[in-house]
Parts: C-alpha cells; structure tokens; sequence
C-alpha cells in the first residue's frame, strides 16, 4: 500500500523514492503546495477508489497518515 | 475610512546563495528559525526565511511596527499577538514569495502555472465555474486564477488552506476586493474584506 501511495507522491515532489516514508510530512518534507495536495488527493481517490472529504485533507500530514486513511477506506 | 494595505513579492529569478539566507537566519526569531530549518526543499526553508523578512520590512514600512510576536490561530492562520488590527498573510512558490499587510482582514496567495487537470477542476469549483472553464480558451490560466482566488479568500477568512472550496465561487466575487497579478509563470490574488 504505500509503495503505490509514494508512486503518486513522487511525482510532485523533489525527492526520490527512497527518500520518502510513512514518517515524511507533506508540506515540509514533500514540499507540496496546497494545489499539490489537491492533485495527490484526486490521484488517491482515482487510484484506490475511495473519496477523501474535504474535512479530512486537513489531517493528512504525512504519509502515513494517508496510508492509514486508505487501508481504511479501501 | 480608507484603508491601508501593500503587497511585497520576491522572486526567485537567480539562485539566492547560502550565506545570504544564513544571514537572514540570524534575524530570526527561534521559533521562524526552527520551522525553516525544518523545510528539506532548500526553496522552501528560503522562502520561509526571506518572507520572514519581507513581513519585517512590510510592517516596519506601513505601520511603524518594529517588534512582534507571529501566532497562529487554531485553523493555522498567522496573526500579529501585540497588534489585532493588523493583519498579514504570507505564501511562497518555487518561483518566489509574496506578502501582503493591511489594516483589514487580507488574505494571499501565489500559484505557479501548472497543467490543468478537469478532474481536480471538479473537485474544487462550482458547476458554474466548471461551465467557464468547459468554454476556455486556456484552461490552465482560468483555473490556476481560480484555485488562486478561492485560496486568498480561505486564507483572508482563516479557513485554512483546504478549507470548502467549491463553495468560494470566484465568478460572484467582487473584482474591487481582489487583484490578480499574472507575471511569466505565476499568477498571485490578493484578497481583501469589503
């Protein structure tokens, strides 16, 4: 599971793959822009099939908490 | 009553060196200095820095304000503790930052141009919005307008940065309490309460 989540993230961000992990914060370590997150959260949802309300965009800090939010929600 | 309020921008057109922005570390306050330090993207800890400094320079230039403590409020919307009638908002791109004070609530925000997708448009605007941009010549330029709207009002209003975009419909909005600035690659909207 977060092997994909990092597929979709990697390409809206600098860093490589491997250094991405459940512990990497959106914002200051992906450096994603508010319009990133948006784009990654669409991805997510096409990807795996499940919506992601706005309310909830704002806990997402780091992507472990994606990769919880989506095991589940898968 | 006329109200007062300036916008400053920096842009990143040259490679802004090292020991200048570790120069700028040295006016920070601790708590500044440790969120920067805490960016891994070198353009971001920059503009986390020099916005920094733009915001000293704005408040000194338009208020006479030389000290101040920066809080963020519970929706993570920065505030002045010893001014609460004067209000900022900061927001930086990989091509630069952007500024804004006033003496009334103000909100900003900066976008570099990017692919336009419909399936984020869908998500973030309104059927009359997504009717425009169906019409558009340049989608891309229409939508990143709009994103950088809904986004200066959320941030104008402290609804935080994700706040319920598709009900900012940015056709029904005043022109007199926005100005779009579109520059190469970047377009920044300033929002102001009327």
């Amino acid at each position: 599971m977060i092997e994909k989540v990092i597929d979709i993230l990697v390409d809206y961000t600098i860093l490589e793959k491997n250094n991405i992990t459940e512990q990497s914060k959106l914002v200051i370590d992906l450096g994603l822009s508010s319009l990133d997150v948006i784009n990654v959260v669409v991805a997510f949802e096409e990807e795996f099939d499940i919506e992601i309300p706005d309310q909830k965009i704002k806990e997402l800090n780091t992507v472990g908490d994606i990769v919880e939010y989506i095991e589940q929600n898968v | 009553m006329s109200r007062m309020y300036k916008t400053y921008l920096f842009q990143q057109e040259e490679f802004v060196k090292d020991d200048f922005v570790k120069q700028l570390l040295t006016l920070l306050p601790m708590e500044r200095k440790e969120k920067a330090l805490r960016y891994r993207n070198l353009i971001d800890r920059n503009n986390c820095v020099i916005s920094y400094i733009m915001l000293k320079i704005a408040l000194k230039e338009c208020f006479g304000i030389t000290k101040f403590t920066m809080k963020y409020d519970e929706n993570g919307k920065p505030y002045l503790l010893e001014y609460p009638d004067i209000f900022f908002s900061i927001s930086h791109c990989v091509y630069g930052c952007v500024v804004a004070v006033a003496d009334e609530l103000i909100g900003v925000d900066i976008q570099n141009v990017i692919p336009f997708s419909y399936n984020v448009a869908e998500r973030v605007c309104c059927s009359e919005e997504l009717n425009v941009l169906t019409n558009s010549r340049n989608q891309t330029i229409d939508f990143i307008r709009m994103w950088t709207i809904k986004e200066s009002y959320l941030k104008m209003i402290g609804e935080g940065i994700v706040g319920d975009l598709k009900s900012v419909n940015t056709l029904e909005m005043s022109s007199s309490s926005t100005e779009i600035v579109f520059s190469k690659n970047i377009i920044i909207v300033v929002c102001r309460k009327k």
